[in-house]
């Protein structure tokens, strides 16, 4: 089957004010790729805040991409109809449903668009019929429907235009199991009856699984796997998606929940909240087996000369001492010594980093460690406007000014390397 | 702990009386957590309400008896009812965010349980909500509603209750958040002389938390039964299609 859909490279940012009044960029959607064949059911995973729903208005042309693009190759005519060939049914359909119109006016209205008189009163049965809207709701308004009813009409609605892609935003959040199996097998029918795309959004894995041929999960706006929904929810190889089956069926221990949600806020993130200095988050995924700091520059996607290592030390007159250098060059101890007041440093062993700084390898930041320690950072970092350092914890990077870096952490400059 | 003969439980409108709930007879032990599962409109948070006589009696009328520590909690007066709600029964209800008054600080609640500061921020710790000094100074308007959930229910167990009953805990957050409170959850049955009552639709997560479930269907509420036992009792799956549509959805 040809593909209706290809996706290359679709990137989504906004524009954030800082309480400083900066402005700094949010990206939402990240170098998002894929491709979806006609009358595929495809099925989008992710918790609240993964860009779920911007994919959707992008696809549906509500957003326009910030870079990259997408095309949909729906047949000809859609360039003359009022109409997009993609269309969401969105979340909250009481609040879209117009409450004080009957069930039958939206319709016609929507069925005119297409059809002549004569035929649209067939059409209109044949679409109510399909959503299993019984016929005597049909002159009732709006605000007379219940939840479940309210969303059969506004899907109704949609099928009227005939689109070609239907997305699905969270169509089985709030609803007990009962309505969730129904719409289920609903969603199912539509498919089939009337030949159409589907993209369903949830974070409702199970219901995924029964309802799609292909799943991709999403992660603080990039795909982070996709494939087969069978394969996907049988054997998980991405970590997130694991920690996201695990949450569905709440097998989830504490430290697994403490560090997801933290991700967000370190304690590093706190303290430069709480100090009011500005910086730039950049999230990555952690891999175990890698986490050399230039490899952290490539995911995070800026160049290695500003990302810096944090690195710890013991001198022989003075203690622990912690130097940043960038991840693109070594430590040069004999310069270290020499700036610190030493004759001889030595980096401490891996294993006492925690109890020495409270931070561990891959996650280490020169702010708020468990106690102060005379820190140096190269000079070349006054090179730049903004330099990354960790943000105390493994997967995440905080860009800042030199400067106020210098000045939060009473750093001093140094040539280290 | 807590013993409920409820007869009758009826609702007028309009002069029309409804019977909501009829012959419900059950007893909370101590550590164990219960859920009474059951689809929407099951009247499950008409349920809760009426064990400690929450619910508005211009429009309810129950029979019956609570029995909790000797005394019956539908006909204790209103000063004694205040005193139970605050130290002994606590509730967390689904709309926790709206359950707080907007315009006081988060200060205001805290200050009202009688423990120490560094109890107060363990536990804001182990929700992973910000330490004292900064949420002490939110209104609950400025949090999320994941948020006001886990602050309830921190609240709640600072109270050291006997009991602590929780209206669809997992019903609009993330379920990271809802396997924090099950992990809690169960910790608090564990430590002392202490129940958790619950009602939910989320039948994967009454599997998951309850030491014993029951439906609640057409009024009426099912024996408890553990869960392994509970999800193949006949009676359940044939009597309600809820139990049905959840075991369809995990083929």
């Amino acid at each position: 089957m040809k593909n209706i859909i290809e996706v290359n490279n679709l990137c989504y940012s906004v524009q954030v004010k800082n309480p400083t009044g900066s402005t700094s960029e949010k990206v939402i959607l990240d170098d998002i790729s894929f491709t979806l064949e006609k009358e595929k059911v495809l099925g989008v995973a992710g918790e609240s805040g993964s860009g779920k729903t911007t994919l959707a208005k992008v696809l549906a042309q509500i957003l326009q991409p910030t870079s990259g693009n997408f095309v949909v190759y729906a047949s000809d005519d859609w360039k003359s109809r009022r109409t997009k060939p993609v269309q969401i049914l969105f979340q909250n359909t009481g609040e879209i449903l117009n409450p004080l119109r009957d069930i039958n006016d939206i319709i016609d209205e929507a069925i005119k668009i297409r059809f002549d008189k004569q035929e649209y009163e067939s059409e209109k049965k044949k679409i109510l019929d399909s959503v299993n809207l019984v016929e005597n709701l049909w002159q009732r308004k709006g605000f007379e429907l219940s939840g479940g009813e309210q969303q059969r009409a506004a899907l109704a609605r949609i099928l009227s235009v005939q689109p070609e892609v239907l997305i699905l935003d969270e169509p089985f959040s709030a609803q007990d199991p009962i309505s969730q199996l129904n719409f289920l097998n609903l969603f199912k029918s539509i498919n089939k009856e009337y030949k159409i795309t589907m993209i369903c959004i949830s974070h409702n894995l199970k219901v995924l699984r029964a309802l799609c041929d292909d799943v991709m999960v999403m992660y603080k706006g990039k795909i982070v796997e996709k494939g087969e929904a069978k394969n996907i929810f049988e054997n998980p190889q991405h970590p997130y998606t694991i920690f996201l089956l695990r949450a569905e069926d709440y097998k989830l221990k504490y430290d697994d929940i403490r560090n997801e949600i933290e991700m967000n806020k370190t304690n590093v993130i706190r303290l430069l909240e709480a100090n009011k200095i500005p910086h730039d988050i950049k999230t990555y995924i952690v891999d175990e087996d890698d986490l050399s700091g230039t490899s952290v520059a490539q995911k995070i996607e800026v160049v290695e000369e500003i990302v810096f290592k944090t690195l710890v030390a013991e001198g022989d007159k003075t203690g622990i001492i912690v130097f940043c250098v960038p991840v693109n060059s070594e430590l040069n101890l004999k310069k270290a010594a020499s700036v610190s007041g030493n004759k001889k440093v030595e980096l401490i062993p891996a294993k006492n980093l925690l109890t020495i700084t409270g931070y561990i390898r891959g996650g280490c930041s020169p702010i708020g460690m468990k106690k102060k320690y005379p820190t140096f950072i190269d000079e070349t970092a006054q090179l730049f406007d903004i330099i990354y350092v960790s943000a105390g914890i493994r997967g995440m990077q905080v860009g800042m000014n030199p400067n106020d870096l210098l000045t939060f952490t009473s750093s001093i400059s140094a040539d280290l390397t | 702990m807590l013993t409920a003969n409820i007869t009758n439980l009826t609702v007028n409108r309009e002069n029309i009386q409804t019977i909501l709930l009829k012959e419900v007879h059950f007893e909370l032990d101590s550590n164990f957590i219960y859920s009474i599962v059951g689809k929407n409109g099951s009247g499950k948070t008409t349920f809760i309400k009426s064990l400690t006589g929450l619910l508005d009696k211009r429009f309810y009328n129950i029979d019956g008896k609570v029995i909790f520590e000797g005394r019956d909690l539908l006909s204790v007066d209103h000063e004694e009812s205040r005193l139970i709600h605050r130290d002994k029964i606590k509730y967390v209800f689904q709309d926790a965010r709206n359950s707080f008054d907007q315009l006081k600080k988060f200060k205001y609640y805290f200050g009202k349980v009688n423990v120490s500061a560094r109890e107060i921020d363990e536990t804001l710790a182990y929700f992973l909500l910000p330490k004292s000094s900064e949420l002490f100074s939110l209104h609950p308007y400025e949090v999320s509603g994941g948020m006001a959930q886990r602050i309830s229910l921190a609240l709640a167990l600072l109270a050291h209750p006997s009991i602590i009953i929780l209206d669809e805990p997992t019903s609009g957050v993330d379920s990271a958040i809802a396997n924090l409170f099950l992990l809690k959850l169960k910790d608090f049955v564990r430590g002392g002389s202490c129940s958790v009552m619950l009602v939910t639709q989320d039948l994967i997560f009454a599997n998951m938390i309850s030491d014993k479930i029951a439906l609640l269907t057409n009024g009426k509420l099912t024996q408890f039964l553990p869960p392994s036992e509970f999800f193949k009792s006949h009676e359940n799956i044939s009597d309600d299609n809820l139990i049905n549509s959840y075991l369809q959805l995990l083929v």
